[in-house]
């Protein structure tokens, strides 16, 4: 399974570089903005790339090519999911420090903001790719990018409601390590563990061709 | 123990199946599958890799059951498709290191050797290679982990003459260690007929014959003559038949060919044709 990371991780390089450069944008842009969403915007592409690089895979006809290889189907869903913690840690690593740093500029640097920022960072980092990557291993991508567009519709319209919602009480009633934190945070693995394991079962009965 | 078995394997999909396969590629041998496009020759590789699932029927490679244990069983196996899956942006370099993380046997010294031999760059993306370079990267990859079993699907289909001839002579290095083996589908007849032990015809998705090449090439003949001559022929003793305006070509087993009739050598090509094609 090594070697089906590396590769995802070569082809991270080389497609989503630019990525970073529209990461550090958005993340300068939520330091006058009242909005989240240029906060949690970054994390979701996160989430778009192990679909983006399963699109990638059916188009080079790497999906047939591992059936050729010595790694079974459930390794390959596997090393899709590793892939999208290390990428989503690595960008809800950044957004944290970028916050944590802004917070201590300004002034106004609390423990329990960035206990919710990480709740709510992880939540829709998980459910970006959770939502779609089952029924990409299942439809394979063009069917599945459909389902991918619907689910960002619904996370999108889910992050305009929690900010209408939040925002008002976002400093004083979620602390770090509260309940609903830890819920939200669970609630994420929940769902990615749950997503990873539907997709194992899709992509072992779908025939490749 | 064979190489690979395959024991009455159905595959249905809509406008065609596969339909009760039986095929033994015995250790040590070289077999081709011939057939024309869409016979069921990339089906039946598919159905070998495990990338479809068989409806009926059971495959063993190199002992094992196809469906059990596939990392062992695919670390003793090297596979050159037709389409190699190797995403655009990697080079030789990277596509060398995924390996190493995936073969148990990944052997670097003979990839890099490979790749020398065969002109390969190493920092060119895949994107950029032609064909005939994308195919060399596969065989390269597929003969870097010390297989025991080659399975070529079409893999010397569109290739230049230097290149195939390049690709002969590696297949023919392989099959030097005796318990190499190689299953190499392909509509080009004549590059099987230079390499095959055994010779297998597909046609329809149904087996029309497989058998040892030099006993096809002993058992049948053919009998060149006016279409008068074919006609008083007994039509018990003609297997199959082609009539053109200036004569007539008849397929016969050289046992039991009709007497006087001056029997003629058969290539695969031709017998494939003879099989294949409706008539008399």
């Amino acid at each position: 399974m090594k070697g089906l990371i590396l590769k995802d991780l070569y082809q991270c390089v080389r497609y989503y570089k630019s990525y970073l450069v529209l990461v550090v944008v958005f993340l300068f842009s939520s330091v006058n903005s009242d909005s989240l969403f240029f906060t949690f915007y970054p994390v979701m592409i996160a989430g778009m790339i192990p679909p983006s690089l399963l699109a990638y895979d059916e188009r080079s006809k790497w999906d047939l090519y591992t059936t050729t290889l010595p790694v079974t189907r459930a390794q390959v869903v596997s090393a899709k999911y590793l892939l999208g913690l290390m990428v989503q840690a690595a960008f809800l690593l950044i957004s944290l420090l970028f916050h944590t740093v802004t917070l201590l500029v300004k002034g106004n640097f609390s423990l329990d903001y960035l206990g919710m920022m990480i709740s709510l960072l992880t939540v829709l980092s998980a459910l970006s790719s959770s939502a779609t990557l089952p029924f990409m291993f299942k439809l394979g991508a063009e069917k599945g990018r459909m389902a991918y567009y619907v689910m960002i519709g619904l996370t999108v319209g889910g992050i305009a409601a929690a900010t209408a919602v939040l925002q008002p009480d976002l400093q004083s009633d979620i602390q770090l390590g509260s309940v609903p934190a830890i819920l939200m945070v669970l609630f994420a693995g929940g769902v990615y563990f749950l997503s990873w394991r539907l997709s194992i079962r899709f992509y072992e009965k779908r025939e490749l061709s | 123990m064979n190489a690979l078995e395959i024991r009455d394997l159905h595959k249905s999909f809509p406008g065609f199946s596969l339909e009760g396969l039986n095929l033994t590629l015995p250790m040590g041998c070289i077999m081709g599958i011939v057939g024309e496009n869409g016979a069921g020759k990339s089906t039946t590789i598919k159905l070998i890799l495990g990338a479809l699932k068989a409806d009926q029927g059971s495959i063993t490679i190199l002992g094992r059951d196809s469906r059990e244990d596939v990392k062992l069983t695919k670390n003793d196996v090297g596979v050159v498709l037709d389409e190699m899956g190797i995403p655009e942006c990697l080079n030789v370099s990277q596509v060398g290191r995924i390996m190493a993380g995936i073969f148990s046997g990944w052997q670097p010294d003979t990839y890099d050797s490979l790749l020398t031999r065969l002109k390969l760059p190493h920092g060119k993306p895949f994107k950029e290679f032609s064909r005939g370079m994308k195919m060399k990267l596969g065989f390269a990859i597929a003969l870097s982990h010390n297989p025991k079993l080659l399975i070529l699907d079409e893999a010397t289909s569109g290739l230049d003459p230097v290149v195939r001839d390049e690709v002969v002579e590696m297949l023919l290095d392989f099959t030097r260690e005796e318990d190499h083996s190689i299953l190499i589908s392909s509509h080009i007849v004549s590059d099987l007929e230079k390499l095959c032990d055994y010779i297998a015809f597909l046609h329809q998705g149904r087996l029309l014959l497989c058998e040892e090449k030099d006993v096809l090439l002993s058992r049948y003949g053919v009998v060149r003559c006016p279409l008068d001559v074919l006609d008083a022929m007994p039509r018990d003793s003609i297997l199959r038949a082609k009539r053109f305006s200036y004569g007539a070509e008849a397929l016969v087993l050289r046992d039991s060919a009709p007497q006087g009739y001056p029997v003629g050598p058969v290539t695969i090509e031709e017998l494939f044709l003879f099989m294949v094609k409706e008539g008399y």
